[in-house]
């Protein structure tokens, strides 16, 4: 094995099996909706926010949405020591919630940009393995 | 029939002029540099590796279910996962999926291919995502004339029993063992075996020439010439090589600004040919892999743009000096070392 001169941070990321559980979120925005009241959330819920129902059926959010407001992280998360400055926005999904996320491949960012959601490295988890999860780029 | 339905490619947005590395090391002489026909070359992110290239080129291909998936990488960031594995379910693909990755050098990548094409013609399964997905760049050693050249990048097919924009004719292939550039176990750059080996180009010749040899197409009647390529100047050398024409090369033509994707490069050529090729076009895919072996595939073109959006995956740019493709490429090895939850 190379070494991936990425050190494994020795702090407590989420649990292996915490991360498994969650894959769809992170991969493909797998959130819930509520059978009851229709209400859409983002990260999945057993329990309806709004309602208190317990009838929710997974869906996956649209990979699609605008830029509504944005910030620049400076003090960056561990794993994310290469880029010293990440930009991060609050998106407005075309059919759903608004959800947090980095911004990549961007120079400027501007409210109302159309974006969409990319697959990349989050960080390393504590028991070595690499977390994936959505980011955002500029749609063309 | 089989064909190829449709594709999709990903390339790290992020490049480096080889002005910039060469104004670093300044150990190749600059016409040698020039020579190469590179302007740049894709520097990965700090968050993107050959899954996450291959999950977004396999979003893009993927426009209808898939019931195998081929990766074809060097460059797989677990020694023993299937990358493949993760890919399937980052693309929400029902867990009934035949998956496995393939390991070929530079040529992994048209392996994933014959390997789906193989398992549409023989029945097995309906449709078959072949991936081709590399991040050389990472492996190439500093100050190594590698380094100039070693990009990256992730190129998708989805193979299926129909036409779809090109149909699939013949395919031959070539192996023997030739050893001009290896990575052993353990250890992170590549290596080239010197210059009687590499720089003379030995065993692409001998390879390229064995399969498309047994082809059986006329080099004449190539019309596309899909080609992997280490660099913007061997897909023209290639060409002399097997006598096809020389504008054959013009429309596959991609490492001019992403340097060597390792193997996604013949697959990325393909997908730029199929965006533009005309009904009835001869096109033949074409790779190379270190160590070395070849394969060869004859097509037919059938007018249907295939709409990888391999352009404007290469048009969009940014530039970084080489201090930030250090960082990003984890150039140096850091310390070990405790840390919060901030850096
Ligand atoms: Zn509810």
């Amino acid at each position: 094995m190379w070494a991936p001169s990425e050190p494994i941070p020795r702090i407590n990321t989420a649990s292996g099996a915490r991360g498994w559980r969650n894959r769809h979120g992170r991969y493909r925005l797998v959130g819930t909706v509520c059978g009851a009241c229709e209400a859409v959330h983002f990260p999945a819920r057993r329990i309806c926010p709004s309602c208190r129902s317990a009838d929710l059926a997974e869906k996956p959010l649209s990979r699609t949405g605008k830029v509504v407001c944005a910030a620049e992280d400076h003090s960056p998360l561990v794993g994310h020591g290469g880029r010293p400055v990440r930009p991060f926005a609050i998106i407005e999904l075309d059919n759903g919630p608004s959800v947090l996320a980095e911004l990549v491949d961007v120079r400027t960012v501007t409210p109302g940009q159309r974006v969409e959601l990319v697959i990349r490295k989050w960080r390393r988890e504590s028991n070595g393995l690499y977390e994936y999860g959505y980011k955002f780029r500029e749609l063309p | 029939m089989t064909g190829l339905i449709s594709a999709g490619v990903a390339v790290p947005a992020t490049r480096i002029a080889l002005a910039d590395i060469l104004r670093a090391w300044r150990n190749v002489p600059e016409q040698v540099v020039r020579r190469l026909g590179v302007g740049g070359r894709a520097v990965p992110g700090p968050d993107v590796d050959t899954i996450t290239l291959a999950a977004e080129a396999a979003q893009r291909a993927l426009t209808s279910r898939v019931d195998a998936v081929f990766l074809g990488t060097q460059t797989n960031p677990y020694a023993t996962r299937s990358a493949a594995a993760i890919v399937a379910d980052m693309l929400g693909l029902s867990p009934h999926v035949f998956v496995t990755d393939l390991q070929c050098a530079d040529k992994s990548g048209t392996a994933a291919l014959l390997s789906a094409i193989a398992w549409v013609s023989s029945g097995l399964g309906e449709r078959a995502l072949a991936i081709g997905a590399d991040t050389l760049a990472l492996h190439a050693a500093p100050g190594d004339p590698f380094e100039y050249t070693a990009g990256a990048g992730a190129a998708a097919f989805v193979v299926g029993a129909e036409d779809g924009a090109a149909t699939v004719v013949r395919a031959a292939s070539a192996a023997t063992d030739t050893p001009d550039r290896y990575r052993l176990d353990g250890e992170r750059h590549i290596r080239g075996t010197g210059s009687a080996m590499t720089a003379t180009g030995v065993g692409l010749e001998q390879h390229v020439k064995l399969a498309f040899g047994r082809l059986g197409v006329a080099a004449e009647e190539v019309g596309h010439l899909a080609v992997s390529q280490p660099d913007a100047a061997t897909p023209a050398r290639i060409a002399k090589v097997l006598g096809v024409p020389g504008e054959s090369t013009g429309a596959g033509l991609v490492a001019d600004r992403i340097g060597d994707a390792g193997s996604a490069s013949a697959l990325l050529s393909l997908a730029r040919v199929l965006d533009r090729a005309g009904s009835g076009d001869t096109v033949v895919l074409l790779s190379y892999g270190a160590g070395a072996s070849s394969d060869a595939v004859l097509m037919r073109a059938t007018g249907n743009a295939i709409g990888s959006g391999t352009d404007r995956e290469l048009d969009r740019a940014i530039s970084v000096d080489y201090p930030t493709a250090v960082r990003y490429e984890r150039r140096y090895a850091g310390h070990e070392r405790l840390t919060g939850t901030y850096e």
